[in-house]
């Protein structure tokens, strides 16, 4: 039988967790529950970063709850503390301000962070990113210092923001390579449609070729692509794609390929230890292989599983219905967003 | 500052953490850039001083006269301790930890034989008379006690102090130029403060600055700020403001109204009435003794009373009880003394750290015999100032012993006050005597008034008898019945001469005419009760509120008036008995709703607030 005063530590205050805490306080009333997040800010709906650029609402306009729904749910909750290591054997996690976290059982939630390609490494500190509720605060402070932008690559984070540029009065340029519009089902069918949508919205599409440079010009950058193209703007952002986060595995002796590997039941390669969400490399017995999970839809459901699992059913997992994203009125398929539309 | 009337902040670390430098800094600034501030620290209670120290501080653009039970902002330098501060905390208040501590080592120790010491250590396992026990990084971080709603930030305060200072006592310092950053403080102040706190122009000067200017960047650089709290520059001018607590205010009283000798023991929270008159009474000319007991004390202060020169002794609750030979011999031989007491938890010697307003009955009642006294309440660190200068003026003018109560509280609580200069007739009030009184001195002369002549020692044909027996109109001991009832009833008359012509009247606060409820108060709870009826009126209630400084003798017409007033009356202070209630009660026939609390602190304005709407609602 369970026992009531387990206590379920989770890393990761975002959709995949929050689902989680919230399956494991129904399941199991008696027991200890913490969440920890590396951000100060709340569980907030990615999906409403790009119009809050466009009012002046408050950040808690993008929370999901009201603090005080973790107080009635008796989960604690750990804002702006960062997980550094985790020692399956102790059963401890070990925070960047050297305090040592018990727990009985696990969950591993922490989402993903923009990819840098390994040939942009060098212009880090150039490019902006754009994937958190701070991240969308510190550029409404912006918005009147640009009127151009670049998206450097292209996924659907490029397409979300792009939406709210152009109804910004924005110009908005994408330079996009070989690589997938992350996380669209793509093909090269796809991919013509999918330029042929974004220029009649009036983007610039630099098409198969790729960012090589990126240098400072006056209060502007110069962004230069392998073709020989120079493109002017203000501000560059960094669109290509997301990985998993999991830095803070190094030496936890936990499996790990592109994300967290987990069997069909969330379980990690350490005992009393599951992960979920995007970080999780899951395996799909539907497809007999293991999958990259991204997308609201797939992070509650893969937390939910997760945790019923924490709760010692055994749930397996299965794969999302898959969402849509819908430019100048065409759809296109996604793996795992609830979608949007960038029409707005 | 975003929305409220004010705002509370702590500073809460270790002794040793110098979190209460830390917290003058900070007030000083605030203070200096418009703010109203009352700070009021709390100390260890051991003399030793290991253990908690919290620099506590209320901030508020608008005039202020009590703390609120609510902490906004939580500063911690010791984890341990700051923990058990957050239960105070508001839901959505702001947390500022150290995030890189100094590396903790998991312990295995005896314990201490100090029970205290244990909270300078870190996780581990100790030894105490129960045994074993193990404390766990996750119980001494203070990290993951927060609420939900509440906001941290953490500062690496250990590394940045090392890197700066060499040394990790400058957390104090770090953290003040993050506070700086964090709530927009103008940091140019900042420095200023704490480069004359530090007074010396070398290079360690240097190295603290920038132990500030490494808080304030760290801030500026790293840390998302998601709370509304702010503390922009005010364009009010609080140029003649002075920073000072209720014992630097009764001492500046004292030496502006010519005060020339100071005799006292130390004793807290007292003692620093004396500390300042050491470093300025023999400037002005005057003298100050420190007694070997407040027996001593006393006298000397009698002694010099005699003299014709103004005195006084201050002192705490088991002191004043020494005293109390000397206040009847005062009232006896109608000699001017001043005497402070800043009341602390008693009985005996009590809470000596704690405030509290229980040695009312004993300033009105204590001693043999019927002795009429005259005893004062400042409600505030103002008052403090100008109830001593006016206590040595009716202590000279009426030949008796006057009483100044205060607290604590208000002994140790700093404000930024703005003191108006005293009228120079304050400056002497001894009735002197007339060349037809010196034809045939006589230094008990019955008149009208109750008040005789005094001729002082020295004085050509003031040749005088004094004791303690009682006396004739000469001066000289008799004890018939004639005497006795004669010069007791003189004796009495002088209160009442008091009362018409130098007790002023009572304020009254809030509505005029009939209230729904009306609240007396006394001494500092009466800085509570303004606050609270401030808040209460704004939401348009029927109350209003009655504040008395001087508690005897009593303006019972006016207070009369106002109980008829009121339908309800609350008289809220810091004893179990109702004390103040009770003297009222000896006067008046009222029903009086007492709220009365020995809680170790002082009443709060929120706490008044919620018993005024209670019995608004009853
Ligand atoms: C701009 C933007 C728009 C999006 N729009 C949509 C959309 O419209 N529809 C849709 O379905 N999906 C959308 N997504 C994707 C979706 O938001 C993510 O797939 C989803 O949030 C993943 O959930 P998660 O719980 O796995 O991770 P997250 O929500 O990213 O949460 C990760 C958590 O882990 C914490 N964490 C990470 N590392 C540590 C550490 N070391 N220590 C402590 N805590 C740590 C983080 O602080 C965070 O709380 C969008 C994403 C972005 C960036």
């Amino acid at each position: 039988m369970l026992k009531k005063s387990l206590k379920y530590v989770i890393i990761g205050d975002g959709h995949a967790g929050n689902s989680a805490a919230e399956t494991l306080r129904k399941g199991n009333p008696g027991s200890e529950i913490v969440i920890i997040s590396s951000k100060p800010t709340h569980y907030f709906d990615h999906s409403l970063l790009a119009t809050f650029l466009l009012d002046k609402k408050d950040i808690t306009s993008l929370y999901v709850y009201p603090y005080t729904w973790y107080k009635e749910n008796n989960i604690r909750l750990r804002l702006n503390q960062t997980i550094t290591k985790v020692i399956p054997d102790k059963h401890e996690l070990i925070l960047a301000h050297n305090e040592r976290v018990y727990y009985d059982r696990l969950l591993i939630a922490s989402g993903a962070k923009p990819k840098l390609p390994e040939s942009l490494s060098r212009y880090k500190n150039l490019l902006t990113v754009f994937t958190d509720a701070v991240d969308a605060m510190k550029l409404r402070e912006r918005l009147g210092t640009f009127k151009h932008v670049t998206m450097v690559g292209g996924d659907c984070i490029g397409l979300h923001l792009a939406g709210a540029m152009l109804k910004l009065g924005k110009s908005v340029t994408f330079v996009l390579n070989e690589y997938n519009f992350w996380p669209l089902e793509f093909d090269e069918t796809v991919k013509s449609k999918l330029i042929g949508c974004l220029k009649k919205k009036h983007i610039e599409v630099v098409a198969d070729d790729m960012t090589t440079e990126i240098v400072r010009d006056g209060t502007g950058l110069n962004v230069m692509t392998k073709n020989g193209k120079i493109i002017k703007t203000d501000l560059a952002f960094l669109t290509s794609g997301m990985v998993p986060n999991i830095d803070f595995l190094d030496g936890s002796g936990i499996d790990v390929q592109t994300g967290i590997l987990v069997d069909e039941y969330m379980h990690t390669s350490a005992q009393d230890i599951w992960a979920a969400g995007e970080c999780a490399t899951v395996y799909y017995p539907e497809l007999k292989d293991y999958r990259q999970t991204t997308g609201e839809i797939n992070a509650k459901a893969l937390g939910n599983i997760s945790a019923r699992n924490m709760l010692d059913e055994k749930k397996v997992v299965s794969l999302a219905e898959p969402g849509k994203i819908t430019i100048e009125g065409e759809d296109f398929i996604t793996y795992g967003w609830k979608g949007f539309s960038i029409d707005i | 500052m975003t929305f409220k009337r004010s705002l509370t902040i702590e500073i809460c670390g270790s002794s040793g953490d110098r979190s209460l430098a830390a917290g003058e800094i900070l007030i000083r600034t605030l203070s200096d850039i418009g703010y109203h501030v009352i700070s009021f620290d709390a100390y260890p209670a051991e003399i030793r001083g290991f253990g908690k120290t919290v620099a506590h501080m209320r901030v508020g653009r608008e005039f202020m006269l009590s703390l609120s039970s609510k902490v906004d902002i939580l500063v911690s330098l010791n984890d341990r301790y700051a923990i058990e501060q957050l239960k105070n905390l508001n839901d959505e208040g702001v947390v500022i930890f150290d995030n890189r501590p100094r590396d903790i080592t998991y312990e295995v120790l005896q314990q201490n034989e100090d029970e205290t010491d244990k909270h300078h250590l870190g996780p581990g396992v100790y030894k105490d008379e129960e045994g074993w026990k193990e404390i766990t990084s996750e119980q001494v971080s203070i990290a993951g006690h927060l609420g939900p709603g509440m906001y941290l930030y953490g500062v690496p305060l250990y590394q940045l102090s090392q890197k700066t200072t060499n040394e990790s006592r400058s957390r104090n310092i770090v953290v003040l130029g993050s506070v700086a950053a964090l709530f927009n403080i103008p940091k140019n102040e900042f420095i200023n403060n704490l480069t004359a706190k530090l007074g010396k122009k070398d290079k360690s000067v240097d190295s603290v600055v920038a132990a500030f200017e490494e808080g304030y960047n760290y801030v500026r650089e790293n840390v998302v700020k998601l709370d509304p709290y702010n503390f922009e520059r005010l364009s009010v001018d609080r140029k003649g403001y002075k920073l000072m607590d209720g014992n630097k205010a009764v001492a500046q009283g004292a030496i502006d109204a010519g005060c020339k000798l100071y005799a006292g023991y130390p004793i807290t929270p007292a003692t620093k009435i004396m500390e300042v008159l050491f470093a300025e009474l023999p400037k002005r000319g005057g003298v100050v003794v420190q007694t070997e007991d407040e027996i001593s004390a006393i006298g000397h202060v009698t002694g010099a009373g005699f003299a014709g020169v103004r005195a006084m002794t201050a002192t705490s609750g088991p002191g004043f009880c020494l005293m109390t030979e000397f206040i009847g011999y005062n009232v006896m031989s109608e000699n001017p003394v001043v005497i402070v007491d800043s009341q602390r938890g008693g009985p005996a010697t009590g809470l000596p750290t704690k405030t509290e307003q229980s040695d009312l009955n004993h300033a009105l009642f204590g001693g043999n015999g019927d002795t009429p006294r005259i005893v004062v309440a400042p409600t505030s660190v103002k008052e403090c100032y100008q109830w001593t200068a006016e206590a040595f003026y009716l202590a000279e003018k009426y030949q008796m012993p006057v009483i100044i109560l205060i607290d604590l509280f208000l002994s140790l609580s700093v404000r930024n006050v703005e003191l108006d200069p005293l009228p120079d007739y304050k400056k002497g009030s001894n009735k002197v005597p007339s060349q037809e009184d010196m034809k045939l001195y006589l230094r008990q002369k019955m008149t009208d008034d109750g008040v005789s002549p005094r001729a002082l020692p020295g004085q050509e044909n003031g040749y005088q008898v004094v004791s303690g027996l009682e006396q004739n109109e000469y001066g000289t001991p008799v004890y018939d019945e004639y005497s006795h009832t004669a010069m007791t009833q003189k004796r009495f008359r002088k209160i009442q001469t008091a009362l018409d012509n130098d007790v002023p009247l009572p304020e009254r606060i809030g509505h005029k005419g009939r209230v729904k409820l009306g609240v007396i108060s006394w001494g500092s709870t009466a800085g509570a009760v303004a606050d609270a009826v401030d808040s209460v009126l704004k939401e348009g209630k029927s109350v209003a509120m009655l504040k008395l400084i001087v508690i005897n003798p009593l303006k019972e017409k006016e207070i009369q008036t106002f109980l008829d007033d009121c339908e309800k009356v609350l008289v809220p202070e810091l004893n179990y008995q109702g004390q103040f209630a009770n003297w009222l009660a000896i006067h008046f026939q009222k029903k009086f709703f007492r709220y009365n609390k020995v809680a170790t602190r002082p009443i709060t304005h929120d706490e008044i607030e919620a018993e005024i709407n209670r019995l608004l609602k009853e």
